[in-house]
């Protein structure tokens, strides 16, 4: 009876979590997850529901019992994601996961992890205009622009250049791949790292290796607040 | 006129352990476990340290956890639901006809299920578990675990976005997909005793000791049977969940500790770079469907059968797979499946580096 409960509990704490999720945890779950797939965490949160329902329709009770002590340590693990989400929730993948994703050749050169096509539709919730640049920067060539982004200020980048990074989201945060535009600057210009920051400025294109890669002359700087959706597409 | 009382809905639950074997490999599990528990309550108690450092290891680490466990739970509880109505509306008839015992086109066909019922890596163990259970023959059940989550349309649409319309890199891994898990289900046909690759309970109850398959069974009305599903689900979830919460913890783990760059910085050698890159993919354990985008990410840096390499093991073997395997398999047809898929991949991968041309 009490590992009917304690099971009963579980479902429901983790249907009741993935509802709060999408309901008023979207700012929690839009840095977890990409949004095209949180009609799946609805369809999860109603299969549990389901499994709750099976638990509570009367039935007969068949073969031997289970012990809830045996049982327990296996409880308890499932409840072990929900812990360390409270963690996950005040976390951000900062300049130290910059440098944990980043794919780099034998002379430390960075590339830029970005598939050579389009792969999903623009969102309101973004400002698209950094994941446009990164696509098709040879549009933006010699024009002001202005992104937001995270500044990533590094002693191996070469003097007076500094790069802004995104994550690119494919599935969820642990797929992100880190994504960058160079940023070149004044000598008087101090910035700051892991900052969100938004940047004007003209921008080129930099070739290195068969690969091209936008950089924006750094005209103006304001540090900003983290914006609602934080990836690049 | 009297009415009758409907019949009490038959639940499935499991068996009583009985032999010492079980007993003391139910002790082990349960050390595991509070040791896991222990671990985890533990990094996660120790959040509040001064040192930057730690802090911001956990920081990513939460991050990484509870995204993968997040993007995976729906997934597993997807593939449970089938697995139950697999179990309750799939007749017995039928799957002793094309995937029974002694049915060596089964394995082919196995190979191609995943066409029909498209399914990610993390629905398939509940699934293989369930058709196990109903009775498919183990090479088969491995043939569809293996090929499932690489042989089938959202993957290979997903592969085909990501390498920009390359369609040989689309069929090339999804005929590897398919060779190689063909392969190893036809290898494992060949053993005398499959069964003995499986775990006890799992083998126990194939025996059909629930009687889904019974006619009595098929007298209850509809909505009977379908609680009975979401029950057989229920417990699927309840058993396997934790391996896949402590396959995520794992993957987690590494994934914010190694970065990626020490892969490739290693080696310019293909058959070393193979190797690392099908490293990484045990390490990393993406999704079948979002594992594209991470490898063409390296198509400046390794060659294309590295990344091949990279697609297709990493849906057939990583470390949350491995340890959602032990709700199957014996610890022991774990290693022997891993070593399998792992060799015959690497093999396949340098024969097509040196034979075809480059391909990304």
């Amino acid at each position: 009876m009490l590992l009917r409960l304690l099971n009963i509990s579980l479902l429901l704490v983790w249907a009741f979590f993935l509802v709060w999720l999408l309901t008023y945890g979207k700012g929690d779950l839009i840095r977890l997850i990409h949004p095209r797939l949180w009609w799946v965490l609805a369809l999860a949160a109603g299969v549990l529901f389901l499994f709750f329902i099976s638990f509570i329709v009367p039935h007969k009770q068949s073969g031997g019992e289970t012990k809830t002590l045996v049982e327990l340590p296996a409880l308890l693990i499932l409840l072990i994601p929900l812990l360390f989400f409270l963690n996950a929730r005040d976390a951000r993948l900062d300049g130290s996961a910059v440098q944990n994703r980043f794919n780099a050749d034998e002379s430390g050169f960075y590339s830029n992890n970005l598939p050579l096509f389009d792969l999903f539709d623009d969102t309101e919730s973004s400002d698209m205009t950094f994941s446009k640049i990164l696509r098709e920067p040879q549009k933006y060539e010699n024009q002001d622009v202005a992104v937001v982004c995270q500044s990533f200020v590094h002693e191996q980048l070469p003097e007076n250049t500094a790069m802004c990074f995104r994550f690119m989201i494919t599935c969820c945060a642990a797929d992100a791949v880190p994504v960058f535009i160079f940023l070149s600057h004044q000598d008087s210009l101090k910035m700051e790292n892991d900052r969100w920051i938004k940047v004007s400025g003209p921008l080129s294109v930099i070739s290195n290796e068969g690969m091209e890669f936008a950089s924006v002359g750094v005209e103006a700087l304001e540090y900003v607040e983290e914006p609602a959706f934080p990836w690049a597409l | 006129m009297q009415q009758s009382t409907p019949p009490p809905i038959p639940i499935y639950s499991k068996q009583a352990a009985k032999t010492e074997p079980e007993i003391l490999s139910r002790s082990f599990g349960l050390l595991v476990s509070a040791f896991f528990i222990a671990f985890a309550g533990l990094l996660f108690i120790s959040g509040n340290s001064q040192n930057q450092n730690y802090a911001t290891f956990l920081d990513i680490f939460s991050i990484n956890f509870t995204s993968i466990v997040l993007e995976a739970v729906p997934f597993m509880l997807i593939g449970t639901l089938v697995g139950g109505m697999i179990e309750v509306f799939v007749p017995v008839s039928l799957i002793d006809r094309f995937f029974g015992k002694g049915e060596k086109s089964g394995v082919f066909l196995a190979g191609f299920m995943g066409l029909f019922f498209p399914t990610c890596e993390c629905a398939i163990v509940p699934i293989v578990r369930r058709l196990i259970l109903k009775g498919v023959s183990i090479p088969a059940a491995i043939c569809f675990m293996l090929s499932g989550p690489i042989v089938n349309v959202i993957v290979m649409w997903s592969t085909a976005v990501a390498y920009t319309h390359n369609w040989k890199m689309v069929l090339l891994r999804t005929g590897c997909g398919y060779f190689v898990a063909v392969l190893i289900g036809l290898i494992i046909a060949r053993f005398a005793q499959p069964e003995k690759l499986i775990v006890e309970n799992v083998a126990e109850q194939s025996l059909r000791g629930c009687a889904c398959g019974g006619d009595e069974f098929q007298k209850i009305p509809m909505w009977s049977k379908i609680i009975h599903a979401v029950g057989h689900a229920r417990d699927d979830f309840l058993y396997v969940g934790k391996y896949l919460v402590i396959g995520a913890f794992i993957a987690a783990f590494l994934r914010t500790i190694i970065p990626v760059s020490s892969f490739t910085g290693l080696s310019d050698s293909p058959w070393i770079i193979i190797f690392l890159m099908m490293v990484m993919a045990v390490i990393m354990n993406l999704c079948s469907e979002a594992d594209a985008f991470i490898a063409a990410t390296f198509r400046w840096l390794v060659p294309g059968s590295a990344q091949l390499g990279f697609m297709v093991l990493g849906p057939m073997l990583d470390l949350k797979l491995i340890m959602m395997y032990l709700s199957v398999f014996r610890k022991r047809a774990i290693l022997l499946l891993s070593v399998l898929t792992f060799g015959i991949v690497y093999l396949l991968m340098l024969i097509i580096d040196v034979l075809l041309p480059p391909f990304v």
